[in-house]
C-alpha cells in the first residue's frame, strides 16, 4: 500500500561535488533496483521529490543520491548533516533495460548533472563487466561543474572517458567545445552499440541528430526524461506525456518511443 | 437472496444504523445539490445528482494524510463508518472505476473500506454496490450486492424472491463507439477544434472538480507557524502532509522546477483532458474515464459539451 511517505534512513556520508551539488549516501541495505530508477525522498515539512539513484545495485550496503540545490526541498536536504534521517520510498520507474543489452557496446553521453543517473550504470559496469565496451562522453559548462571529478580519474583506467567544457579556464587541460564535437566516427563506433543520453533538454536534439546520422537506430538510443512527479506511481497525472507515465513507463524511453509520445506523429 | 422493507421499517433501520454509522444522502436545498448528513425526521430518497460527486468521501479535496512532530509520524483519526444512501447507477459505475485506479492507495482504501454503498433507482445494471433500493408499490426492494451488504441485513428485512429490475444493456449511442472514439481523439491533436475551444474555455477547472472520474492530486507539506523550527534536527517541527485536488486544466499543472511548462497552451491542456478520458484511461483500465453523468456539461460556465466535441471528431477522423 502506498502511503506517500516511505521509511526513515540515515545519511552516512555527504560529499561536496560542485558549488551547487552534493552526494548523499544513505544506509539502505540490499535495496533492489535497476540503474535509471529513482526514489522519492521526503523531508517532513518541505515535501517530496524524485531523485535518481546514482549508485549501482551491486553496492548493497547503501544507495547514493546526487542532489542539486534548486529550491526549497533541495535546500532543506542541503541543511542536513551526517546522522540525520530522511524518508525514502521506491524504487520507481522502469530503469535502463540492462538485461536486454548484455555484451553491447555502451556509449554514455551526459551533460551537466545528467551524469548523476549514469554513475549507477558506470559503477555497475565496473563491478560486472556486463557490456563488452563502455565509453563516456561528458560535457559541462565549466570545469567547476564536473561531477565526481575524483572518481572519474579512477574510471579512466578501465573506461574510455572524454570530457569537454563549453568554457575553459586556466586550470583546464582537456577538450573545449560542445559535446556533439565528440560524436565522430573517430571516437564512436555504432556497430553493436547502444547509447544512453541524459542532460539538459537543449543537448538532446543535437546529440540525437548526430547519432542517427552515424547510423545508430532509434531503438538503440535511450533517453532519461523528466516531468513534474508527485505520486511516483502513475495516479496523480502530473508526469503524463501522451499515453505514457514518465514515472512508471519511463523515465527511460528509447528515442523511437519518445518520438511517438509527442502526439504529432501517429 | 433479496429483501423487502416498508418505508417505516427503513426509517427504523436507519435509526439503528445511526448509532454506529454516519449516513449521508443527496439533498436538494435552495437550488444546491449536495451530500448531507441525513435528517432522520425529514428526508426524501429520490435520485439526485449532486454537484460534487461521491469521490469526495474517498478522495477529499483537502486531506491530511498524516501529521508529524519532531520527525515522527502521528497518524490521523480514522474515518467513522459511513453509509452513502441514494447513489445512482452512474455514480456507482464511477466509484467502481475509481476503486481500480486507487487500488494501492492506503488513504483511499481506508475510507473506502469503511463505507457502505447503498444504490437507489428504478433499474439496476451490472454495477457494484453493497445494497440497492428499488421503490415498488410502497415498499423498498432491497438487493444485496456484496458480503458487506449482506452483513447490513437485520431481522426487519423480510425475504423475497423477486429479482431486481435490470436493464439489459445501457447503450449510450455515442460512448458505445469505444474504439472509434479512441482513434478519433488520438488522431486529432493538430485539429483546430482544440484552438477554438481554448478561445471559449476559461481554464477554470470546474469540469475536473465535478467529474467523478477526475482524480489528479498534488501533495504538499504544511508546517504550523507557532513553533521554532530547528532545520537540521527537525525538532519543534510540527505539521502535516496534505493531498489536495489538482487540475490538469490549470496552467501550472505540468510545470517543472526551472519554470519549464510542458503544457503551457490551454489548447494542449484541454486536449490532454480528452486524451486522458478517451485514450489513456481506456488503455489502462479497459473503459472510458467518463460515465456520462453530465456534470461537466451542466456546470461549465462556457457551456462546452464534450459530447458535441466527440461527435465532431468522429465525423472527421473515423
Amino acid at each position: 500500500m502506498n502511503n506517500y511517505l516511505g521509511k526513515k534512513y540515515k545519511i552516512t556520508l555527504i560529499k561536496d561535488l560542485t558549488p551547487d551539488t552534493k552526494l548523499f549516501k544513505l544506509n539502505l541495505k540490499n535495496f533492489k533496483f535497476l540503474p535509471g530508477q529513482f526514489v522519492m525522498l521526503s523531508i517532513l515539512g518541505y515535501g517530496e521529490g524524485p531523485f535518481s539513484i546514482t549508485s549501482s545495485p551491486t553496492k548493497n550496503q547503501h544507495i547514493d543520491l546526487t542532489i542539486r540545490k534548486v529550491g526549497r526541498l533541495t535546500q532543506a536536504i542541503f541543511d542536513k548533516s551526517v546522522g540525520d534521517e530522511v524518508f525514502i520510498r521506491g524504487p520507481y520507474g522502469n530503469g535502463f533495460p540492462i538485461t536486454k543489452l548484455k555484451g553491447k557496446n555502451l556509449i554514455i553521453i551526459s551533460g551537466g548533472c545528467g551524469l548523476a543517473p549514469m554513475r549507477s550504470v558506470i559503477q555497475y559496469q565496473l563491478d560486472t563487466n556486463f557490456f563488452s565496451n563502455l565509453q563516456i562522453l561528458y560535457g559541462t559548462r565549466t570545469s567547476q561543474d564536473i561531477l565526481f571529478s575524483e572518481e572519474i580519474d579512477s574510471w579512466r583506467n578501465k573506461i574510455e572517458t572524454i570530457i569537454t567544457v563549453d568554457k575553459s579556464d586556466k586550470n583546464w587541460q582537456g577538450n573545449t567545445g560542445l559535446i556533439t564535437n565528440l560524436i565522430t566516427s573517430k571516437i564512436i563506433q555504432t556497430d553493436n552499440s547502444v547509447a544512453f543520453i541524459c542532460g539538459p533538454p537543449v543537448m538532446y536534439d543535437a546529440v540525437v541528430q548526430k547519432l542517427i546520422s552515424m547510423g545508430l537506430s532509434e531503438n538503440h538510443i535511450y533517453l532519461s526524461l523528466e516531468r513534474n512527479m508527485q505520486c511516483g506511481v502513475s495516479i496523480c497525472q502530473h508526469c503524463t506525456c501522451g499515453d505514457k507515465y514518465v514515472c512508471s513507463d519511463g523515465p527511460v524511453f528509447t528515442l523511437a518511443e519518445s518520438r511517438k509520445m509527442e502526439y504529432k506523429k501517429d | 437472496m433479496n429483501y423487502i422493507l416498508s418505508y417505516d421499517d427503513l426509517t427504523k433501520q436507519l435509526k439503528v444504523w445511526l448509532k454506529k454509522f454516519q449516513i449521508f444522502v443527496p439533498t436538494q436545498k435552495n437550488g444546491d445539490f449536495s451530500w448531507q448528513k441525513i435528517d432522520i425526521t425529514n428526508f426524501d430518497l429520490s435520485p439526485i445528482v449532486t454537484t460534487i460527486p461521491p469521490k469526495k468521501f474517498f478522495l477529499p479535496d483537502n486531506e491530511i494524510l498524516f501529521n508529524f512532530f519532531n520527525n515522527k509520524i502521528l497518524p490521523v483519526k480514522s474515518t467513522k463508518p459511513t453509509i452513502l444512501l441514494g447513489l445512482g447507477i452512474i455514480d456507482l459505475k464511477a466509484i467502481a472505476l475509481l476503486d481500480k485506479v486507487m487500488v494501492s492507495d492506503e488513504y483511499y482504501q481506508k475510507k473506502r473500506s469503511k463505507t457502505v454503498l447503498i444504490g437507489l433507482g428504478p433499474q439496476i445494471f451490472d454495477e457494484k454496490f453493497d445494497l440497492f433500493l428499488q421503490n415498488q408499490d410502497g415498499n423498498w426492494l432491497v438487493y444485496i450486492g456484496s458480503p458487506k451488504g449482506q452483513r447490513m441485513v437485520s431481522p426487519s428485512f423480510r425475504k423475497t424472491v423477486s429479482d431486481p429490475i435490470k436493464i439489459e444493456k445501457i447503450i449510450d449511442p455515442l460512448l458505445s463507439n469505444q474504439g472509434r472514439i479512441l482513434k478519433a481523439v488520438k488522431a486529432s491533436y493538430q485539429d483546430k477544434i482544440w484552438d477554438e475551444l481554448a478561445q471559449i474555455c476559461l481554464g477554470c477547472g470546474i469540469c475536473t472538480y465535478v467529474c467523478p472520474l477526475c482524480y489528479c492530486f498534488s501533495l504538499d507539506d504544511k508546517i504550523n507557524l507557532n513553533t521554532g523550527v530547528n532545520k537540521k534536527s527537525c525538532s519543534n517541527c510540527q505539521g502535516s502532509r496534505r493531498r489536495v485536488w489538482d487540475s490538469c486544466m490549470l496552467a501550472h499543472f505540468s510545470q517543472v522546477a526551472g519554470k519549464h511548462n510542458f503544457r503551457v497552451k490551454l489548447r494542449d491542456r484541454i486536449y490532454n483532458w480528452y486524451h486522458h478520458k478517451f485514450v489513456r484511461f481506456p488503455m489502462e483500465y479497459g473503459r472510458f474515464g467518463c460515465v456520462n453523468c453530465g456534470r461537466c456539461i451542466k456546470y461549465c460556465p462556457a457551456k462546452i459539451n464534450y459530447r458535441l466535441i466527440l461527435e465532431k471528431l468522429l465525423k472527421k477522423y473515423v
